[in-house]
């Protein structure tokens, strides 16, 4: 895998991205998906995007990979609009998609094979076969493959090219423990390598242990962004005295006060 | 979080130096368990206890929990 000069150098960068669908000539309204969305990765640092459903993560993962036009902003993948990329540039990419777009039948021996043929310096199949643990399945048409085994397999997918970034939307999506803690322990592989990883996840136990830099996203926009100790601490006790007096006596987590109350530093 | 041994009053809960909420599901009753936010120093700490002597307040329980990710989430995403 060629490693990067800079471990820490910025791999992605979106600046003020709208993505608005439907048209007003049109008569169908606009609906605006993403309402400038701000947000970096860096390389050999794992950036999770966690959000509500709805809130534009799927959208801002497309058009970071450069698979959906934003209707404005700039977006620098490796220095390039990934809209516009090259092949060279996408050969340094690797992208996993929610629902796997794995054609369904072959086998994962012949897909892995015929991807790591696209790129000039493939992973060795063999590694990445220990790493996710797919030596059972090889051989087996990808129809006939578990949620798990699939998932594994469009995750080899993405890296056996050697990807220098890497999207994964969901990695950990229908896993049971064992291939959890496969994928995790692979992402951290990756991390040591240099290699900037940017996920979405639902798992925010295991997004707080991995997160480098998360960013919230609510209604199409960056409501909160941060390592995970900005985010979940609290170091501005002169501001926190101030706090407005909560005594509300209802009950469940709705109930909680609002996040500035905890972290006003952070809601700015 | 703390579980008080009887009902809190709203003029009590108003005393607070920090935001307290009954913490998940619980009713304010005796035994309730109640989570004050916010807190990250001993005199902080201390001002809570300060607190609970001026309501006259023994806890039967007192834990601390570190903020999550999840907890921010929630935050964030709730209404």
């Amino acid at each position: 895998m060629a490693m990067p000069s800079a471990v820490s150098a910025p791999c992605l960068a979106l600046s003020d991205v709208r993505y608005a669908v439907g048209s007003a000539r049109a008569g169908s309204g606009v609906k605006e998906i993403l309402s400038g969305v701000d947000l970096a990765a860096r390389r050999g640092e794992v950036t999770v995007i966690i959000g509500p459903n709805g809130a534009g993560k799927t959208t801002t993962m497309g058009i970071a990979q450069g698979l959906v036009r934003p209707s404005a902003g700039t977006v620098r993948l490796l220095g390039e609009d990934p809209y516009r990329a090259s092949a060279q540039l996408r050969s340094r990419v690797g992208v996993m998609l929610q629902d796997g777009g794995l054609p369904q039948s072959v086998k994962p021996r012949t897909l892995l094979t015929h991807v790591a043929k696209l790129h000039r310096s493939a992973w060795p199949l063999e590694d990445l076969t220990r790493l996710l643990d797919l030596g059972g399945f090889l051989d087996r048409s990808i129809r006939r493959l578990s949620g798990g085994q699939r998932q594994r397999t469009a995750m080899a997918a993405a890296l056996i090219g050697q990807p220098e970034v890497v999207f994964l939307d969901e990695p950990s999506a229908g896993l049971d423990p064992q291939s959890r803690h496969l994928v995790f322990d692979l992402i951290e592989h990756l991390r040591a390598r240099g290699v900037g990883i940017v996920l979405t996840t639902h798992l925010l136990e295991e997004a707080q242990r991995l997160a480098d830099s998360v960013f919230i996203l609510k209604d199409g926009a960056v409501v909160r962004h941060g390592t995970v100790a900005e985010l979940t601490g609290d170091d501005a006790p002169a501001e926190r005295r101030n706090l407005p007096r909560w005594n509300s006596v209802t009950s469940s987590r709705a109930a909680r006060p609002p996040a500035s109350w905890c972290s006003p530093r952070l809601g700015s | 979080m703390f579980a008080s041994p009887r009902i809190l009053t709203s003029s009590e809960l108003a005393r607070a130096p920090f935001p307290a909420a009954l913490d998940g599901d619980a009713s304010n009753k005796a035994g309730a368990k109640w989570a004050v936010y916010g807190i990250s120093s001993p005199s902080e700490l201390a001002a809570v206890t300060a607190w609970w002597e001026q309501i006259a307040l023994m806890p039967t329980e007192i834990s601390f929990e570190a903020r999550t990710l999840e907890d921010v989430f929630w935050e964030v995403s709730t209404p």
